[in-house]
């Protein structure tokens, strides 16, 4: 039996020759093949070309295609660690990134904390009030440090147990007359300020300023009063004398207690036209600082890190 | 060879991993691209640029046949290679084939006598002309089938197209083969003649 031959035969024809037929595909189709003469014929045809084809030679390699390790070649990578780097660098940004963080809010709400707009502005008000006084209690004590040191110069050491003294003293007449001729609204027992403000508790009128600018040599002179001598630290110094200076002795261990303010000092000094105290170099303030400083570092260095990582795996 | 050893450590930038692999491989890649190409010029520009490209991607290598993936892009770097040829002709590709030395005969190390290596050199002739007279798609699946050895599975993974095309275009590459042959019948072997 002879058939014509369609495209399928053909694909059948070479699938049969090259071994891609499944068995059962096989089997059918050398069912045909026996029956078929022509298929046959065909296949013997496909056969000798197939031959042919395959005697195509190999061609010789011109060259060796290997790649150049000085134009492709990069360093394996040494040992597991190598993508730790880039998390290690990662993990220091962000650290530093929060002392940075840490820092800049340190500054800002510790600022806040210590000299509050009300309490600064009460105490700018009192300072200017006594402005005179103030002046006094820089100049005095000099003056009488160098007539009997030894009686009046409060060491850094005493003068904070002289401010815990003063309170258990009795107050001058003249102290105990203010405090009755103005009793309200001073600050309470734990020396918490009125809710005024420091300014509602202190006395505004001429009269408690002449007692105040009386009283303060005294303290100075005989009793425990701290003295705002510039001995005592910078920051506590200047924020006692006006405090003082108004003779309410029951307030003194109050005020003594209060946390120093280091911007009231210098408006203080500066409105008593006194040059302040010069500042320790390294107090409170230079923490924040140095926070922002090794922050700094620290993220500049780490994101250097890590762009060189990036950049090797590249 | 422990192939994926040296795969991985390519992928790591290892060079000389990589270059173990290419001195494995080129011969069958360069071979591939020669059938394709027509010429040793061509094909050894699209054998060395496939080497590359195959070095850029091997990150992207997720398993399977590295020989197919290899000569996937050894395929395609021939394609691009032919277009560009096609947009710019410089030379005929038969011409250039014909001044290329017969392959097989440099490294052979035989004394072959004169008659011999005549029939043998006419028939490489005959046979590479014929490749070139294929459309491109049936050639690359002829070469890969009958110069190269691979199977239907293979080539289908090679070129990107389904089974069905792959015994498809084999099948009419193979009639037009043995036409193209027909007409070089006196200077096959006896036992090779197709009209006997």
């Amino acid at each position: 039996v002879s058939t014509s031959l369609n495209e399928q035969d053909f694909i059948q024809l070479n699938a049969y020759l090259d071994g891609e037929l499944s068995t059962g595909e096989r089997e059918v189709f050398e069912a045909r093949l026996a029956g078929d003469v022509s298929l046959r014929q065909e296949l013997d045809a496909l056969r000798v070309t197939v031959s042919l084809v395959r005697m195509a030679e190999r061609a010789p390699l011109p060259r060796n295609f290997t790649l150049d390790p000085a134009v492709y070649g990069r360093p394996a990578r040494r040992s597991g660690l190598s993508g730790f780097w880039p998390a290690l660098s990662t993990a220091g940004a962000a650290l530093s990134t929060l002392l940075v963080v840490a820092g800049l809010l340190f500054l800002r709400g510790g600022g806040a904390a210590m000299a509050p707009a009300e309490v600064s502005e009460a105490l700018r008000e009192e300072a200017a009030e006594f402005e005179a006084p103030t002046a006094q209690t820089f100049e005095e004590p000099e003056a009488e440090m160098a007539e009997e040191p030894a009686a009046a110069e409060p060491t850094e050491e005493e003068a904070p147990m002289a401010m815990e003294a003063a309170p258990a003293e009795e107050p001058s007449a003249e102290a105990q007359m203010t405090m009755q001729a103005a009793p309200e609204p001073g600050y309470d027992e734990e020396g918490a300020p009125p809710p005024g403000g420091l300014g509602g508790g202190l006395p505004s009128e001429e009269p408690a300023a002449e007692e105040a600018a009386e009283s303060a040599p005294d303290m100075v002179e005989g009793e425990a009063a701290p003295g705002p001598t510039p001995t005592l630290t910078p920051f506590a110094a200047p924020t006692t004398a006006p405090t003082v200076g108004v003779g309410e002795a029951g307030d003194r261990a109050a005020v003594a207690e209060a946390p120093p303010q280091p911007g009231l000092a210098q408006e203080q000094a500066a409105a008593a036209g006194v040059e302040p105290p010069a500042r320790p170099k390294y107090g409170a303030a230079p923490l924040p600082v140095i926070l922002l400083v090794v922050g700094g570092l620290g993220l500049a260095a780490s994101l250097f890190g890590l762009f060189i990582s990036l950049r090797r795996r590249r | 060879m422990d192939e994926a050893a040296l795969i991985k450590a390519a992928q790591r930038g290892d060079i000389d991993s990589y270059n173990t692999l290419v001195l494995h491989y080129q011969s069958q890649a360069y071979n591939v691209a020669y059938r394709i190409m027509g010429n040793a010029d061509s094909a050894a520009d699209a054998t060395q640029e496939a080497f590359i490209s195959a070095y850029k991607a091997l990150g992207r290598f997720r398993g399977g046949s590295f020989k197919a993936w290899l000569l996937r892009i050894v395929t395609n770097a021939c394609y691009d290679e032919l277009r560009r040829y096609k947009r710019r002709p410089q030379a005929s590709l038969d011409v250039l084939y014909l001044e290329d030395p017969a392959p097989g005969t440099a490294f052979t190390g035989q004394v072959e006598n004169p008659e011999s290596h005549a029939q043998r050199m006419d028939l490489q002739s005959a046979l590479q002309e014929c490749f070139q007279g294929l459309p491109d798609d049936q050639r690359m699946v002829a070469v890969l089938c009958d110069v190269e050895g691979f199977s239907y599975d293979e080539i289908a993974q090679i070129t990107g197209v389904a089974l069905g095309t792959v015994k498809s275009r084999l099948s009419r590459s193979r009639a037009r083969l043995r036409d193209c042959l027909q007409g070089f019948e006196e200077l096959l072997p006896q036992a090779y003649r197709l009209s006997q």
